[in-house]
């Protein structure tokens, strides 16, 4: 089947739908276990998501490239080779030619395969659109993505380590609650953070005609 | 019949693809990966006894066993200086929580002085399980210099003042202080195993 000719996104919507509207853990509430193991230290969250973007911006590139070839019925095994060939390709670039990079972020890499968000942006935007607004949505979900696991592993880190980046914040001042970075205490954040979110934001989930969509395909 | 065929048709062709790639990209990067392997491995074995200048490989004696937290130890490697026998380099291989181990190099003078232990490949948790292979944090840095009389113990809690054979665990890490503690322990061992001149006892 071919697709249909949905009007391109412009820039700042997806920017805004990537970071905000939509943003992929916070509003969609998507890729939850990386999300959960990994926010226990702000390093780790930031090296998880730009890791994770990296990957995101490949695969929905390619996934575009081939939207027309893809065949509707076989799309979502095809979408899953697509991204574990990326991710694969990345860890062994990543072993051989850039060591410092592999030391920081090889623990995250396999993790990126499990990240439903790439699978969800792979369907629902760049199956749809060309390989430029394609990039720009793997740009701006990921980006998403690390801004979310930022803001949860600074909730984390300073409840239950008293460090933020590593740096001492609350020696002497209380005992930290070592709940915080255990994984009771990413259930606790991650709820924390989303209800921020939705009081920032109107307390609205993203409404069926969401910005990337159009009326057709998303009228309940 | 075409329904069935064409998609068929296209995900194999993706298969085959992504399979082309990714076995192009393997022998592209495999003796490149082997090179920094090797350079990681002698870079890790002066590092972690830095008293020598000059290993070899050393055979481990025959029937020798690692208890089952011990995946292997990898190899022990004699380190000489002007041909003196100056100390081991343990290479163990040491089930964490993750069933890929943590790739541990330890270091131990000729008397049984743990000299240096440096983390290699792993897959632990991070933020939990790293926090115990950082450097930075206090894990690692119990075993620096222990001469134990007695087999390393590892508790929660160490209370100040007690031995310095007691390893005092990370919370939230249990498995990965166990990891390295089977390690040291391992290798403390094998050190014992061993005379003054560097030979099996």
């Amino acid at each position: 089947m071919s697709f249909q000719p949905f009007d391109t996104p412009k820039a700042w919507d997806i920017a805004v739908a990537g970071l905000i509207k939509e943003n992929p853990t916070l509003k969609m509430i998507l890729g939850c276990c990386p999300t959960l193991a990994v926010t226990t230290a702000v390093g780790n969250g930031l090296g998880m998501g730009l890791a994770t973007t990296a990957v995101l911006m490949c695969s929905n590139m390619a996934i575009s490239l081939l939207r027309g070839v893809i065949p509707e019925k076989v799309r979502i095994p095809s979408y899953i080779i697509i991204i574990a060939g990326f991710v694969t390709v990345v860890m062994y670039v990543l072993k051989a030619w850039l060591p410092e990079l592999d030391k920081a972020l090889g623990i995250y890499i396999p993790l990126i395969v499990a990240n439903c968000i790439l699978l969800a942006r792979a369907e629902m935007f760049a199956a749809k659109y060309k390989p430029f607004p394609s990039l720009l949505d793997g740009l701006f979900m990921g980006l998403g993505f690390t801004l979310a696991l930022f803001t949860i592993s600074t909730v984390r880190e300073i409840l239950g380590s008293g460090t933020w980046f590593g740096l001492v914040l609350t020696k002497n001042l209380w005992a930290p609650a070592v709940l915080m970075i255990l994984p009771p205490g990413g259930f606790l954040a991650f709820g924390l953070v989303i209800t921020g979110m939705n009081k920032l934001t109107n307390g609205k989930i993203a409404t069926p005609m969401c910005a990337t969509c159009s009326p057709e395909r998303c009228a309940p | 019949m075409r329904e069935i065929l064409k998609p068929a048709l296209v995900l194999l062709a993706i298969c085959a693809g992504v399979t082309v790639v990714l076995a192009l990209v393997f022998q592209g990067t495999k003796p490149v990966i082997a090179e920094r392997a090797a350079a990681d491995l002698a870079a890790a074995k002066s590092e972690v006894l830095a008293g020598a200048d000059a290993f070899s490989e050393l055979k481990l004696p025959e029937g020798f066993a690692t208890d089952e937290f011990l995946q292997t130890i990898g190899a022990v490697y004699l380190g000489t200086k002007n041909g003196l026998y100056r100390g081991v380099v343990v290479r163990a291989l040491s089930r964490g929580y993750e069933a890929a181990g943590v790739l541990l190099t330890i270091g131990l003078s000729n008397e049984g002085v743990v000299t240096g232990i440096r983390v290699g490949d792993h897959k632990e948790t991070p933020g939990l399980g790293t926090k115990v292979l950082d450097k930075a944090q206090t894990y690692l840095g119990q075993y620096l210099n222990l001469k134990p009389a007695t087999n390393l113990l590892l508790v929660k809690n160490k209370t100040a003042g007690a031995p310095s054979h007691q390893i005092d665990a990370i919370t939230g890490a249990t498995i990965t202080s166990r990891a390295v503690w089977r390690a040291v322990q391992g290798a403390l061992e094998i050190s014992q195993k061993l005379t003054p001149e560097g030979a099996w006892k």
